[in-house]
C-alpha cells in the first residue's frame, strides 16, 4: 500500500500531506501523540473516515487507486486485502454475536473457526460459543484479530491495538501480532502513541506530529540517533523501567492544530534549536541519509546530559496510612484477600498489578468509597476522611465537572478543608504550574495534561496527608506524562501510587507493593523489587515492559 | 436453570402486583357514593327489603377480607359479577368488545413498527440531509396532533371525501374488519410511530459511531449483514421496550379513537360504564388493564432473554 500526499480535512485541516508506504512482509510503525492525525490516517487508508471528514491525495493498493472510490470498490478490498484492527477491544465486537460468529462471518475461505482461534493463541474451542462480554480484554482483542484476519488480508492496519490492555496482556498481543505477521508474510501498519511499542515490533518507524510526518527510518536507527528534534524530545520523555531518573523531562507547550502551522515547521514553537528559517517555509521531508527521512532543516544536536543530582529520599516519618488484613469480595469474586501495607509521611508507595489484581478496590477502600468485608484502614490525623485522603483519578476529562469553571471547582474543594487558613484558587493553580488566569476557564478549554494538573490541585485543596493516584498518567501523552509525574514528585505529600506501568512506578515510588489477584505477592524498596524481583509474577511484569 | 429462577421471580412479582391491584379495584365498590347496595341496584328505587336482599345476595355483611376473598375466588373462576346496566355477566360483555380493541391495538402496533423502525433508521443514515429533516419534522407533527383530531381529519379526507374507507362500525368478515380498522389504526399509530422514529434514530446514531459497526465494515461484510445483524439487532433492544409499552397503552387507551370512529370496543365500553356507574364492569376493565400491562412487561422480559445474550447469560451469573 502506498499513500501519497494524504490530506484529511474536516472543520479544519487534520492530516497535512502524509506519504507512507507499507510493503508485503514489512511492519511499519506510525507513531504520534494524540492530535497528530495518526488514527485518521489509518481510517482514511481503510476508506472509513468518520462522517464529515474528507480525504484528498492518493491511496493505492497494489497499484490501484482507492481514494475517492465508491463503496462498491472498497467492500471487496476490506477484509480480503486490508484489515483494520481498532483500539478498544471492549467496543469492537458486536455484543449480540458470539466470538465464533464474528470469525465465521468474516471468513472468505474454508478454514474452521477453531483453526482461526488457534492461530491467535486460543486453544479452547469453547471460546467460539461465548459472547464478547464473557471474555477478558485480551481475549476479545485476540478474537477481533482472528476476525480481522479471517479474510486473509495482505495488509493489517492495527490502530493502538494494545493501549486499552494491561502490560502483560499488551506484551502478549504484540508478540502475537508479530508471530502472525511473520507466519503469513503480510504487511502491518502499527499505529501507536508509544515509541517503545513501535521500536519493539517495527522494521520501519514514521513519526507524526500535527498532521504530518516529521521523521521516517529504520526503527533501530531512529532509536539510536533521532533525526528530528521532536523524536529526540519524545524519546527523552519516555520513562524507563531500568533506573530512576533524577529529572523527568517533558516537552513544553502542546501540539498545535495542523491548520495553524502550515507555513513552517510544526514543531518550531517547542523546539530548542529553532532557527529563523524554520518558521518561514514548511521544511520538506528530505533524505538525511539513505533510508532516513527528516523534516528538520538542520542536524539534530544531541542534548546535553542533564546533571541533576537526585535529591536524597526524605527520611520517612510516622505512618499516615496503615492497612491491615483488608479483604473485599464481590459475589464469589475475591477482589482483595487480606492486603496489608503502610505509607509513611513524605514517601510514595507504588501499587502495581495487572487488571483484576485489586488495585482499584484497594484505593476505593482507603478512600471510603467501598466498605471492606474485613480488615482495617487507619489514617493518621483528625477529622472526616475526605480531609485526610484525596484521589487523583485516571481520566481528567471525566473526573472534572464540565459545567464548572476551574476556579469554582478548586474553591469548592478548598471549602471542604479543615477550618483555618485555606489555600486560595491562585495559590493552588500556582502549585501545579498553571497561570492564575485559568481559574475562569472550563475543563473543555484545557488540554489533557492541564486538566490533570487541575485535578491534582483539586485533590491538594484540602491539604490531605495522603494522596492516592490511580493511574494518573495512563490517559496522557508521553510528553505531558513527564510534566505531570515531575509535578507529583515535587508535591511532597505522602502518596499511594497505583499503576500498571512499571516504568512510571520506577520513576515515582520509594517502596513498591505488587498485587496479584487480591494478594500482595511481593513488597519492598522499589529499586530492590525492580532490580531483583523475588516473585515469578513480578518477573513476568518486568519482562513485558517494552524496552527502549 | 438460572433463567427459570429469573422467570419465577418476575412471575412472583407480577402476581403480587395484580393482588394489590385487585384489592384496590374491589375497594372501588365500597368507595362508591350511596354505599354498595345503591350501586348494585343501579339507581332503581329501593325499599329496605330489596336492600336487605342485595346485602344477603352479595354477602355485604361479611367482614371485608372474607368478601374480598370470595370476590377474588369468583374472579379467578371467570365470574366478575353482573353488569348493573345490561344484567349480563361482565365477562360476556367484555368478551363481546375485546376483539375489536385487540384487533385495533395489534393493527396499530404493526403500523407503528413497520413505519417507525425503517423511518428512524433511514433518518439516522441520512443524518442532517433532506430526508432526515423531513422525517424528523413529520414525526414532530405526528406527535403534536391529538389522536381524536387526527381521527376527524382522516374521516373527513379518506372516508367522506374520497370514500375509500367506511365511516364507522367494525365490519363482520376479516377483510371488512381490516378496512374498517385501517383509519382508526392509523390515527392511533401516528403519534406512537413518531415516538419509535425518534427512539430508533437516536439508537441508530449511537450505533453508527460505534467501533463494532466500523470494525464490521472494515472486515468488508456485506451491507445487508452490517445493517441487519449489527445495526438493526442492537437498535432493536430499546425499541422493544417501547413497543411493548405501546401495545399495553393501545389495549387500554384507545378511548378517543374508538369514540371518533364509532367502534364498539373496550374504550367505548369503559366510557359507558363510568357514565352509568356500572361498577362491576369498571372493576373488570381496571383489572383487565392491569393484567395486560403486567403480562406485556413479562413478555418484554422474555423477549430480552431471547434477543440479548447479556441478559440471558447474566441471569446465570
Amino acid at each position: 500500500m502506498k499513500v501519497t500526499g494524504l490530506r484529511v480535512t474536516g472543520p479544519g485541516l487534520i492530516v497535512d500531506g502524509v506519504d507512507l508506504e507499507v510493503s508485503p512482509g514489512e511492519t511499519v510503525g506510525l507513531v504520534g501523540e494524540s492530535g497528530s492525525g495518526k488514527s485518521l490516517t489509518a481510517r482514511a487508508m481503510a476508506g472509513l473516515l468518520p462522517r464529515g471528514l474528507r480525504a484528498t491525495g492518493s491511496i493505492t493498493l497494489g497499484g490501484r487507486e482507492l481514494l475517492g472510490a465508491g463503496e462498491r470498490v472498497w467492500r471487496p478490498v476490506r477484509g480480503r486485502r486490508l484489515a483494520l484492527l481498532m483500539q478498544d477491544p471492549f467496543a469492537m465486537l458486536n455484543p449480540l454475536l458470539t466470538a465464533g460468529a464474528h470469525i465465521a462471518e468474516s471468513a472468505r475461505s474454508r478454514v474452521s473457526v477453531a483453526e482461526r482461534l488457534a492461530e491467535v493463541g486460543i486453544d479452547d474451542p469453547s471460546v467460539a460459543r461465548r459472547h464478547p462480554f464473557e471474555l477478558s480484554g485480551g481475549m476479545r482483542q485476540r478474537v477481533a484479530l482472528a476476525a480481522a484476519l479471517a479474510g486473509d488480508p495482505e495488509l493489517l492496519i492495527a490502530d493502538e491495538p494494545t493501549t486499552a490492555l494491561d502490560a502483560t496482556t499488551q506484551h502478549e498481543i504484540l508478540q502475537l501480532v508479530r508471530r502472525v505477521q511473520r507466519a503469513r508474510g503480510m504487511g502491518v501498519l502499527l499505529i501507536t502513541h508509544d515509541l517503545r511499542v513501535a521500536f519493539e515490533l517495527c522494521d520501519r518507524v514514521a513519526v507524526m506530529y500535527a498532521g504530518r510526518i516529521v521523521e521516517q527510518g529504520p526503527a533501530a536507527e531512529v532509536r539510536r540517533s533521532p533525526a528530528h528534534p521532536y523524536t529526540l524530545r519524545l524519546l527523552a520523555a519516555v520513562p524507563t523501567v531500568e533506573r530512576r531518573l533524577a529529572r523527568l523531562e517533558g516537552i513544553p507547550g502542546s501540539v498545535p492544530a495542523a491548520g495553524e502551522v502550515t507555513g513552517g515547521c510544526a514543531f518550531a514553537a517547542r523546539c530548542e534549536q529553532v532557527a529563523p528559517e524554520c518558521t518561514q517555509a514548511r521544511p520538506p521531508l528530505r533524505e538525511a541519509s539513505p533510508g532516513r527521512l527528516t523534516a528538520c532543516l538542520t542536524r539534530v544536536r544531541p542534548r546535553a546530559a542533564v546533571h541533576v543530582t537526585a535529591a536524597p529520599p526524605p527520611e520517612p516519618g510516622p505512618p499516615v496510612l496503615r492497612v491491615t488484613g483488608l479483604s473485599k469480595r464481590y459475589g464469589g469474586h475475591v477482589a482483595l484477600g487480606g492486603v496489608s501495607l503502610d505509607v509513611r509521611r513524605g514517601e510514595t508507595v507504588g501499587v502495581v498489578g495487572g487488571s483484576g489484581s485489586g488495585k482499584t478496590t484497594l484505593a476505593r477502600c482507603v478512600l471510603g468509597l467501598a466498605v471492606p468485608d474485613s480488615g482495617t484502614v487507619e489514617l493518621a490525623g483528625e477529622g472526616p476522611r475526605h480531609r485526610l485522603v484525596q484521589c487523583v483519578f485516571q481520566d481528567p476529562s471525566t473526573s472534572l465537572n464540565p459545567a464548572m469553571s476551574v476556579g469554582a471547582a478548586l474553591a469548592e474543594a478548598a471549602a471542604q478543608g479543615a477550618p483555618g487558613p485555606r489555600p486560595t484558587v491562585s495559590e493552588l493553580l500556582e502549585q501545579v504550574g498553571l497561570p492564575a488566569a485559568y481559574a475562569s476557564r472550563r475543563p473543555s478549554a484545557l488540554s489533557g495534561g492541564e486538566r490533570q494538573r487541575v485535578a491534582i490541585a483539586r485533590a491538594l485543596a484540602v491539604r490531605p496527608s495522603l494522596l492516592i493516584c490511580d493511574e494518573p498518567v495512563a490517559s496522557l501523552d508521553v510528553s505531558v506524562q513527564a510534566h505531570v509525574l515531575e509535578l507529583l514528585r515535587q508535591v511532597g505529600t505522602a502518596m499511594l501510587f497505583i499503576t500498571h506501568d512499571l516504568a512510571v512506578v520506577r520513576q515515582m515510588a520509594d517502596r513498591l507493593v505488587v498485587l496479584s489477584r487480591g494478594e500482595v505477592v511481593e513488597a519492598g524498596e522499589a529499586d530492590r523489587v525492580l532490580d531483583a524481583p523475588a516473585h515469578d509474577y513480578t518477573r513476568t511484569l518486568i519482562a513485558s515492559v517494552p524496552g527502549l | 436453570m438460572a433463567v427459570l429462577t429469573l422467570l419465577g421471580r418476575r412471575l412472583g412479582a407480577a402476581v403480587l402486583l395484580l393482588g394489590v391491584l385487585s384489592a384496590l379495584t374491589y375497594g372501588l365498590l365500597l368507595a362508591a357514593p350511596g354505599g354498595p347496595e345503591q350501586v348494585l341496584l343501579g339507581g332503581r328505587p329501593s325499599t329496605p327489603e330489596t336492600r336487605a336482599a342485595i346485602r344477603e345476595q352479595y354477602h355485604l355483611d361479611d367482614p371485608f377480607p372474607v368478601r374480598y376473598a370470595r370476590w377474588l375466588g369468583d374472579a379467578l373462576h371467570g365470574d366478575l359479577g353482573t353488569s348493573v346496566y345490561s344484567r349480563e355477566p361482565v365477562v360476556t360483555v367484555i368478551a363481546d368488545r375485546l376483539p375489536v380493541t385487540a384487533g385495533l391495538a395489534a393493527y396499530a402496533l404493526v403500523l407503528t413498527v413497520v413505519v417507525g423502525v425503517p423511518a428512524g433508521l433511514l433518518a439516522a443514515m441520512r443524518r442532517g440531509g433532506r430526508l432526515d429533516q423531513g422525517i424528523t419534522l413529520g414525526s414532530l407533527a405526528a406527535l403534536s396532533i391529538p389522536s381524536f383530531a387526527l381521527s376527524i381529519l382522516l374521516l373527513y379526507g379518506f372516508a367522506v371525501r374520497l370514500g375509500w374507507f367506511p365511516v364507522f362500525g367494525e365490519g363482520r368478515t376479516l377483510t371488512e374488519r381490516i378496512t374498517h380498522l385501517t383509519l382508526p389504526a392509523v390515527a392511533l399509530a401516528a403519534a406512537q410511530a413518531a415516538l419509535v422514529v425518534r427512539q430508533m434514530r437516536a439508537a441508530a446514531l449511537d450505533l453508527a459511531a460505534s467501533d463494532f459497526l466500523t470494525f464490521a465494515r472494515a472486515r468488508g461484510l456485506p451491507r445487508r449483514r452490517v445493517w441487519t445483524s449489527y445495526a438493526l439487532r442492537n437498535a432493536a433492544l430499546p425499541v422493544l421496550t417501547v413497543g411493548g409499552l405501546l401495545l399495553a397503552a393501545n389495549l387500554t387507551g384507545s378511548v378517543f379513537v374508538e369514540r371518533a370512529f364509532g367502534l364498539h370496543g373496550l374504550g367505548a365500553l369503559l366510557i359507558g360504564a363510568v357514565g352509568q356507574k356500572d361498577i362491576p364492569v369498571v372493576q373488570a376493565l381496571v383489572l383487565l388493564g392491569g393484567v395486560i400491562v403486567v403480562a406485556v412487561n413479562l413478555l418484554i422480559d422474555l423477549a430480552y432473554l431471547v434477543v440479548d445474550p447479556r441478559v440471558r447469560k447474566g441471569a446465570a451469573a
